[in-house]
């Protein structure tokens, strides 16, 4: 597959996900929980193409998503770092492609996004504390962006394919 | 003789990206609200705050959706020019209903101004946050207004939080309800001094009061300007809770804040207040606004 598009599909990608996390994020909040759209990108990659974890969309994104947060900028990038590497290995380590296994996998990782984040703020400030963190937090959070990178999965997953297809060159006979 | 392997930059460049993660978590934790990534965090806020405008635009015309549809069902042939007239109405009823609200709001902000003999500047909210971890709301004022950080901010009916960075044309405020907001604070009845902080469950709580005073529901809790971040004697809220008695060490005390979180459109952020609403004529008052004024 041509690596140029797919880096172009994963910009536009993310910049679609910094969109939606300015502009709709903050009004589709179900009390006070926000979804996470730049997660949820970067999972839905990691598990469409786990050999090629997009790195450095996360690493960005990251960075976007704690700039136009509130939030110590670095967090976010860090725990999204640590999460597309760790999910990657094991989706490659189990090499188990099934449709349970991928949203378990994508449940998984949502859950460690905010479990992380929530550890990193509590770790940094001391207003934040650990039981509270994760109860009233990390919890709802990672069911909320759970589901958002479920309906994101299945649209990074065609985009790939449509890519895969279109670079794939006639065999002459 | 043995081949070279090459040397793979992909791991390389990730392990320098998390290193840089983890500096500018320590960088910014250490660099207080006047640093430079707080200044470009809230500059950042500021230039994307214009993309909620058409969010909130959708998110009410959603809202509208299940009245246009019912609307919709009706015999459009024989109700159409009443339906046109009638939208024709209902757009100038939502815009006078719209300047009365405005209208509403300027006049309470002025009375706040004119209770607590607030200098000030009124602000209009521009975004708000994005994430679920911080309970911020971004101003179109900034540096070039005056806007410092730790300075108060008001809605109509009492304090809302604290500006916590600010850029050229912007400023981020912090709100009550955030966990990492704490007020100095006192109860007016009996002016027993306390901290109100917010919680991730989203109530105030009024901590480190002194066990054997007594507190009831329905006292009035004001900032107390103690420790110089927030100006002294403006309103909080009301105590709504009182879990456990006086001399009872782990008492549970909430509070509710007397403006709503969500749906304000002006603010006030105070540069300077005097006055305490529950004992306008106590002298100490006066020499409180300048420790105010100087913090």
């Amino acid at each position: 597959m041509d690596s140029k598009l797919v880096w172009m599909v994963r910009i536009a990608g993310g910049l679609v996900s910094v969109l939606l996390q300015v502009a709709v994020a903050p009004f589709i909040s179900l009390g006070q929980f926000t979804p996470n759209f730049i997660a949820a990108w970067c999972i839905a990659c990691t598990m469409t193409d786990p050999a090629n974890p997009p790195y450095f969309s996360a690493f960005a994104l990251g960075l976007a998503f704690d700039a136009v947060g509130g939030g110590p900028v670095g967090a976010m990038a860090f725990c999204l770092l640590v999460v597309t590497f760790a999910s990657s290995r094991v989706f490659m380590v189990l090499s188990n492609d099934t449709v349970f296994m991928t949203v378990a996998l994508i449940f998984a990782a949502s859950l460690a996004v905010e479990v992380l984040y929530g550890a990193v703020l509590c770790a940094v400030q001391p207003a934040f504390s650990w039981g509270t963190a994760l109860l009233y937090r990390s919890l709802p959070l990672s069911l909320y962006n759970f589901v958002v990178a479920v309906v994101v999965y299945p649209i990074v997953a065609f985009l790939r394919l449509k890519l895969a297809a279109s670079s794939v060159e006639m065999p002459i006979i | 003789m043995q081949e070279r392997r090459p040397i793979k930059i992909g791991p390389i460049l990730s392990a320098l990206q998390v290193v840089a993660c983890v500096l500018m978590v320590v960088v910014y934790q250490r660099e207080g609200a006047t640093g430079p990534i707080h200044s470009v965090q809230a500059a950042i806020a500021g230039i994307v705050a214009p993309l909620q405008g058409p969010g909130e635009a959708v998110s009410s015309a959603v809202d509208d959706l299940g009245q246009a549809q019912s609307d919709g069902s009706a015999d459009a042939e024989t109700l159409s020019a009443l339906k046109e007239q009638n939208a024709q109405l209902r757009n100038l009823l939502a815009q006078a209903e719209e300047y009365r609200l405005k209208a509403q709001d300027l006049e309470n902000l002025l009375n706040l101004k004119d209770v607590y003999d607030i200098d000030g500047m009124g602000a209009h909210v521009i975004g708000r946050s994005t994430d679920s971890w911080n309970q911020t709301i971004t101003l179109d004022i900034g540096e070039t207004s005056g806007v410092k950080p730790g300075l108060t901010v008001m809605g109509a009916y009492g304090v809302i939080g604290q500006v916590a960075s600010v850029s050229d044309k912007s400023c981020i405020v912090r709100l009550l309800t955030d966990p990492q907001s704490g007020v100095a604070a006192l109860i007016q009845s009996n002016r027993a001094e306390g901290i109100v902080r917010g919680s991730l469950d989203g109530l105030l709580y009024l901590e480190n009061v002194a066990a054997d005073v007594s507190v009831e529901p329905g006292d009035v809790v004001l900032t107390s300007g103690l420790g110089g971040s927030y100006q002294r004697g403006l309103l909080i809220g009301s105590v709504v809770k009182v879990e456990g008695r006086a001399g009872d060490a782990t008492r549970t005390i909430v509070v509710s804040p007397n403006d709503i979180t969500h749906g304000y459109e002006d603010v006030i952020v105070v540069f300077e207040a005097s006055g305490d609403t529950g004992n306008s004529g106590s002298s100490d008052e006066g020499s409180n606004k300048d420790e105010g004024a100087s913090s």
